[in-house]
């Protein structure tokens, strides 16, 4: 069971690892058509703030499994033992009442969208887009479930050592 | 009513350690349901929306970009030209950090990024030579925030994403602030060298820095094609971020033979995970911004403000106040997307430039990443240097006055930053 969830959050990874290199990709082959070949891609920059969206959404999986995500630590850690405890189940809850909204009406948001395609790639479903919405959310669900279990049995925050501010993009 | 249930909000979650990401989603989920006006539907709309905007790109490029300089060698070289080049005056590792930190702020847009790269090198370096741990770690801190001064800039772009006005511009507007604070850190620095007998390096050699020229040449190239893309006027910033990432792949791997696919994977993983993190911020930002714009919430306040006072030196002092306060509390990327579509409408109706105002915003969030709670840049380096946050605050406080000055510098005097904008755009 332990290993399944690790699994896929290593999963999880290397996807958005995945994500960022296509993205790159992407803005590199567009200027190579715009300054090289001097035809502008007409996708190329929508199709790149989709890939945006989606290494958001399933990094922030991976983060919120790796406890990246910045917070405000400072007065919690005052707090007694079991406070902090308390505070911890508190705050996963939270998480998971957010991507709650986010699937549900996430899910929603792809029915209605259904017949939608992208503006400048017509070939694309914008429900296949949206998709990242009710996934992401699903498995952040999934990400807080397996830490509320870990918590409440004692074996602390994602079972690693408590994060540092270093990966951060400021 | 509902903003008041909106700050209450934020600030309770975010006392309970909340990621900042959610805590902004959540409030507005919370007015959401409260009000039952608008549908739940539209809060991952707006998360894809407030994401998927091109200028953004430039945020995980040059996330990228900053990091592969790291694994391929090219940070090293800069900090060795960086010395041949001032080591030699008294404080000169301390020089040497400043002068580095510019180099690298060429490159990355992030001071995160510069105070890991930088600091990692020179701390101890720094506590070889008899320096006190604390001082070298304040200098570190406070130099990696020039990176958001010079071009390219994190904070810029997503201001320049949220005001819908030129990238290129603010970045332009950056570069003799820049220098400016560079500048005045080093005479701090040689001050306090002077009074608490910091050594020199090595004396100046033409020999030394022609060796250091020529084994950075790869190095150097990065900025030029950054500058070159950004100044000509070539390529967008998302474009250039992606040049520069491809620009160090290229020399890391088959000039300098430094990168191997390990270090490189590595250095992929942490770029997607910060990006994840920051633009998680940046999309639920956009999700509350929403909200806030709907209730006709930059109406009233600059209604409110011209109401109290309608000299703008006067409210412009007042906004560097409230975005002091709010850079202590958020994260950079939250307080421009929060606070600046509110304020733009008054600042537009003062008459004062939107990359006048960008370059000030962006000097003054600076200043917040060096003052606790929420210090990112500082508690980058204290991780690094091992130290508490205050420690590091107290002793780096001088050089974070540096950045306050020079914030009210742009601030009051706008040719600072636009002269070189005007000059640049004049023909």
């Amino acid at each position: 069971m332990r290993k399944a969830y690790d699994g896929m959050v290593a999963i999880l990874e290397v996807y958005s690892g995945g994500l960022i290199l296509v993205m790159l990709g992407v803005v590199l082959v567009g200027v190579f058509y715009r300054y090289v070949i001097n035809e502008a891609l007409s996708w190329y920059d929508e199709f790149a703030g989709f890939i945006l969206v989606w290494l958001t959404m399933y990094g922030s999986v991976v983060g919120l499994a790796r406890g990246k995500h910045i917070s405000f630590e400072t007065l919690v850690e005052k707090l007694p033992r079991r406070g902090q405890r308390v505070v911890e189940i508190f705050g996963i809850l939270c998480v998971m009442m957010f991507s709650v909204v986010v699937l549900t009406s996430g899910w929603e948001l792809i029915r209605e969208m259904a017949e939608e395609t992208a503006v400048s790639i017509p070939e694309i479903k914008m429900a296949w887009i949206y998709s990242v919405m009710p996934i992401s959310a699903a498995l952040m669900i999934l990400v807080g479930a397996v830490q509320l279990v870990r918590t409440i049995s004692g074996k602390g925050l994602s079972g690693e050592a408590r994060p540092k501010a270093m990966e951060e993009g400021q | 009513m509902m903003g008041w249930v909106v700050l209450f909000t934020v600030l309770l979650l975010s006392a309970l350690n909340v990621p900042i990401g959610f805590v902004l989603a959540l409030a507005t989920i919370v007015v959401v349901m409260i009000q039952g006006t608008a549908p739940l539907a539209a809060i991952p709309l707006m998360i894809f929306g407030g994401a998927s905007k091109f200028p953004l790109l430039a945020i995980p490029l040059f996330i990228l970009a900053g990091g592969l300089m790291t694994t391929s060698g090219i940070s090293t070289r800069l900090i060795n030209l960086a010395s041949a080049l001032v080591g030699f005056i008294r404080g000169g590792l301390a020089m040497v950090t400043i002068v580095a930190s510019m180099f690298f702020g060429e490159i990355s847009g992030s001071a995160v990024a510069g105070a890991a790269a930088i600091g990692q090198v020179v701390i101890p370096a720094m506590e070889k030579k008899g320096y006190p741990k604390a001082f070298s770690a304040g200098v570190v801190s406070n130099a990696a925030t020039l990176a958001i001064i010079i071009p390219p800039s994190i904070p810029m772009i997503i201001y320049a994403a949220m005001a819908d006005t030129s990238v290129v511009k603010l970045f332009i507007s950056g570069v003799i602030p820049g220098i400016i604070g560079g500048g005045m850190m080093m005479l701090l620095s040689y001050y306090f060298a002077r009074t608490r007998n910091y050594p020199a390096e090595a004396a100046f050699s033409l020999g030394a820095l022609g060796r250091a020229l020529k084994d950075g040449f790869w190095a150097l190239m990065i900025p030029v094609v950054i500058w070159g893309g950004i100044f000509g006027g070539i390529a967008t910033a998302t474009e250039v971020g992606g040049l520069a990432a491809l620009a160090a792949i290229v020399i890391g791997a088959f000039l300098y033979r430094e990168l191997n696919w390990k270090d490189f994977w590595k250095t992929i993983v942490d770029s997607a995970m910060q990006t994840a993190v920051i633009m998680l911020i940046v999309a639920t930002s956009a999700v509350l911004g929403w909200y806030l714009t709907n209730e006709g919430v930059p109406q009233q306040l600059a209604q409110a403000m011209l109401g109290l006072t309608s000299n703008k030196y006067l409210i412009l002092f007042l906004l560097n106040v409230a975005f002091f306060i709010a850079g202590c509390f958020l994260h950079s990327a939250a307080a421009i997307i929060l606070v600046v579509p509110i304020v733009l409408p008054l600042i537009k109706q003062l008459g004062v430039d939107p990359i006048h105002f960008g370059l000030m915003v962006t000097i003054n969030l600076g200043v917040g990443q060096q003052t606790p709670p929420v210090a990112t840049v500082l508690m980058t380096t204290c991780a690094i240097a091992n130290l508490s946050m205050w420690e590091v605050f107290r002793t780096g406080f001088y050089y974070m006055m540096v950045l306050v000055v020079l914030t009210l510098l742009v601030t009051y005097v706008p040719e600072t930053g636009l002269w070189l904008v005007n000059l640049v755009y004049a023909n």
